[in-house]
């Protein structure tokens, strides 16, 4: 058994670390935080730099958690222009990936997933927006809460009610491309999130919005499916997420632990809680590779990649929180704030931690009936 | 005081901070505390709690004291340690001194505030600051002031003896962007040839630490306070919020942990209403204690609230960044811990 990443995945680690070094000072990071700005000349950059490398999943998950470790807010907005291709990848048709995706892949358009709705949260199923057919067109109307790159983005790949559930409620489910420039189609950015605050989020409100009956990906009813294919693809990138949250939160702790006393830096007690952020981190990391191993050869395990959402997200959270605890008022005035404040969105976006247990027990009790 | 009279101020204190701090919480948390504001709860007698009559105060017990503290962080953590600092440290400060007697006054009414320059035994003296007083030139920068943007800023000059001073003048102040505790900030000031008066001219580190031990009480009550807050709002929320077709409260894992937490808050308040029961070591403990509660309780909050916990409107999210913050400014070092061992083995302890 090798640990050690391949060669071109780790050079490629390096080349993302050295630029991220480089572009995300802390001038700009506060900046985008304070001032809740998308970072998009720096989304330019590292798409021309080809920091971002669709292409190969290893490469993206290196430099998420790369990104990430230097400055959550802004690794995580150079890396979401694409959130939702997967979709269209494996279910869309031609046009479609010809008319949208194409234009993403040239980082001349960015894109978003619009899935959850106010009060919905978790509930995917629950889904209320509405797509009526007329002709050979759907016209949609609801609204969509939470939504990343909500004010952005060129399109969203989003989940609408087709008709009406029979004895299940995600059936009549299904996914449409919706062009941000469509009459009827609004959005509000949100203001005033706890963190990741250089990423952009929007309620989406749909007023009768047109869309054509070719921008529906796959077929009509089976858009829960699809989209619990992508969840189940998009949750390892939450735990790499997850994972450089943790790893700059224990970085810039022993930065500032340096500059203290002898006797402080002595203290076994806070020897201890260091060593605890790093076996945690290193846990996390074997549980994301693992998963992720298997998700990237398609031989995906659902309970796996939930597991790695989870424990990375909540280990983000267990080192940003300790980071703090050690590094007192330098910490809470310091960058390091900005992980404590980034990390906890961890936990709840992409299917919140109650959820990905939920996912692990239903798989552990499936095995224990086979 | 008694019992009934207790509960009047501290229905009074809820239904003040409702209708006057609860609808303006995210404006004070981005542009700090107003002095109409200040004014409005010194006039309710909120401020001086422990201050004399005479000085304007309310001269309320300590228990009272505490549960007032308690009440007023559930809806302003950042209020709720300014009057803190007025009652713990400026009081006992100012009230040694003719000048301090009469700012006292000013106070208690919300006219006027003091901040205090923090001192923190892991960290350098370049980190903190240096503030020399020279025959009577006061000149030198102090950082990690909690309130800085106050009238008064109590801090330690640098000789040996050191003495305590409160500054009335500084060149500059310049407030960081910490984490929490924004409607009264933390910061860093110039001075140079400061107007100030002394306080104490002796021993003046060793009284500071006397003082912030005295505040142990103190910080479990605000904690206590934010746990309560944090553990409401993530009630009420439950109560009224569907997922999967259940309401959130029908959920094991939410109920289970909201239940357990609030009855946790509730258990460890009875231990305000009698503070002189408890020992230096049980103090601390509770201190302890009371903080780490405080941040499991807003953590749960936020994700009881999922996405919307997330968000200022909700309110939720303050409660994370100020619990926190509270533990990095009053538990950082491990100081507490190091003084609880000593205390219960009776001997010096975890020190290594």
């Amino acid at each position: 058994m090798d640990f050690d990443l391949p060669e071109d995945i780790a050079q490629h680690r390096d080349k993302v670390r050295e630029f991220a070094l480089k572009e995300f000072t802390p001038e700009i990071a506060r900046e985008h935080d304070m001032e809740e700005k998308y970072p998009d000349a720096l989304r330019k950059l590292a798409f021309d730099q080809g920091i971002v490398d669709f292409t190969n999943p290893w490469k993206t998950l290196v430099a998420i958690e790369e990104l990430c470790r230097v400055d959550p807010g802004l690794g995580i907005s150079v890396t979401v222009p694409y959130f939702g291709a997967e979709t269209i990848m494996l279910f869309g048709s031609d046009l479609l990936k010809e008319k949208y995706l194409a234009k993403v892949n040239a980082g001349k358009a960015m894109m978003g997933l619009a899935v959850t709705e106010p009060g919905g949260g978790s509930d995917v199923a629950g889904i209320k927006t509405e797509a009526k057919k007329v002709d050979d067109r759907y016209i949609i109307n609801g609204s969509k809460m939470f939504i990343t790159n909500g004010s952005i983005a060129d399109f969203f790949v989003m989940l609408v009610r087709t008709s009406k559930p029979d004895n299940k409620r995600h059936h009549g489910l299904s996914i449409f491309v919706v062009d941000s420039k469509s009459k009827g189609f609004s959005a509000n950015k949100l203001k005033g999130k706890l963190g990741v605050r250089a990423t952009d989020t929007a309620e989406l409100v749909l007023n009768n919005v047109e869309v054509p009956a070719d921008n529906m990906i796959g077929e009509e009813g089976k858009g829960f499916y699809y989209i619990m294919t992508f969840f189940n693809i998009s949750r390892i990138f939450v735990a790499a997420q997850g994972l450089g949250v943790a790893q700059g939160s224990l970085d810039r702790t022993l930065e500032i632990l340096k500059k203290r006393n002898e006797w402080y830096r002595g203290m076994e007690e806070v020897n201890f809680t260091i060593a605890d952020m790093a076996t945690r981190i290193e846990a996390s990391r074997l549980l994301t590779y693992k998963a992720a191993s298997f998700l990237f050869q398609f031989k995906p395990k659902p309970e796996l990649t939930s597991m790695a959402k989870a424990y990375a997200s909540e280990s983000a959270v267990f080192c940003a929180e300790k980071a703090l605890e050690l590094t007192g008022l330098e910490g809470i005035t310091g960058d390091l704030e900005r992980y404590f404040r980034d990390a906890k969105i961890l936990e709840i976006w992409e299917g919140t931690s109650e959820v990905e247990k939920l996912v692990i027990s239903r798989f552990l009790t499936k095995e224990e009936k086979a | 005081m008694s019992d009934d009279q207790r509960s009047m101020l501290i229905s009074a204190a809820d239904e003040f901070f409702s209708r006057n701090v609860e609808p303006v919480n995210a404006m004070i948390e981005k542009d700090g505390i107003s002095s109409d504001l200040m004014s409005k709860i010194g006039s309710q007698g909120f401020i001086g709690l422990l201050f004399p009559e005479e000085s304007g105060g309310s001269n309320v017990d300590a228990a009272t004291y505490l549960l007032m503290l308690e009440e007023f962080a559930r809806f302003s953590p950042s209020i709720a340690l300014l009057i803190a600092v007025q009652n713990r440290i400026a009081f006992p400060l100012f009230s040694a001194t003719d000048e301090g007697q009469d700012t006292l006054k000013a106070i208690a009414l919300g006219k006027k505030t003091a901040g205090i320059a923090l001192q923190v035994s892991s960290m350098n003296r370049e980190s903190i600051g240096n503030l020399k007083l020279e025959k009577s030139a006061l000149t030198g920068v102090k950082n990690y002031i909690l309130s800085p943007s106050s009238e008064f800023i109590i801090a330690l000059t640098d000789e040996k003896p050191s003495t305590i001073i409160a500054t009335k003048t500084s060149l500059s102040v310049r407030k960081y962007h910490a984490l929490g505790f924004r409607a009264i900030g933390v910061g860093s000031a110039t001075f140079d040839n400061a107007e100030h008066m002394i306080l104490m001219r002796e021993n003046g580190d060793q009284k500071i630490q006397q003082i912030f031990d005295n505040l142990d009480l103190d910080v479990a009550a605000i904690s206590l306070g934010i746990a309560r807050g944090s553990m409401q709002k993530a009630m009420d929320y439950s109560r009224v919020r569907s997922t999967f077709g259940h309401l959130l409260k029908d959920y094991s894992p939410v109920a289970f942990s909201v239940s357990s937490m609030l009855e946790e808050v509730l258990r460890l308040s009875v231990d305000l209403e009698h503070p002189d029961n408890l020992d230096p070591a049980a103090r601390k403990h509770f201190k302890i204690q009371s903080m780490g509660l405080a941040i499991q309780a807003s953590r749960q909050s936020i994700q009881t609230h999922g996405g919307y916990g997330y968000l200022q409107d909700f309110g939720v999210e303050k409660f994370y960044r100020d619990s926190t913050t509270l533990l990095a400014i009053f538990g950082e070092s491990y100081s507490d811990k190091r003084e609880l061992a000593d205390r219960v083995y009776g001997e010096k302890s975890g020190f290594l």
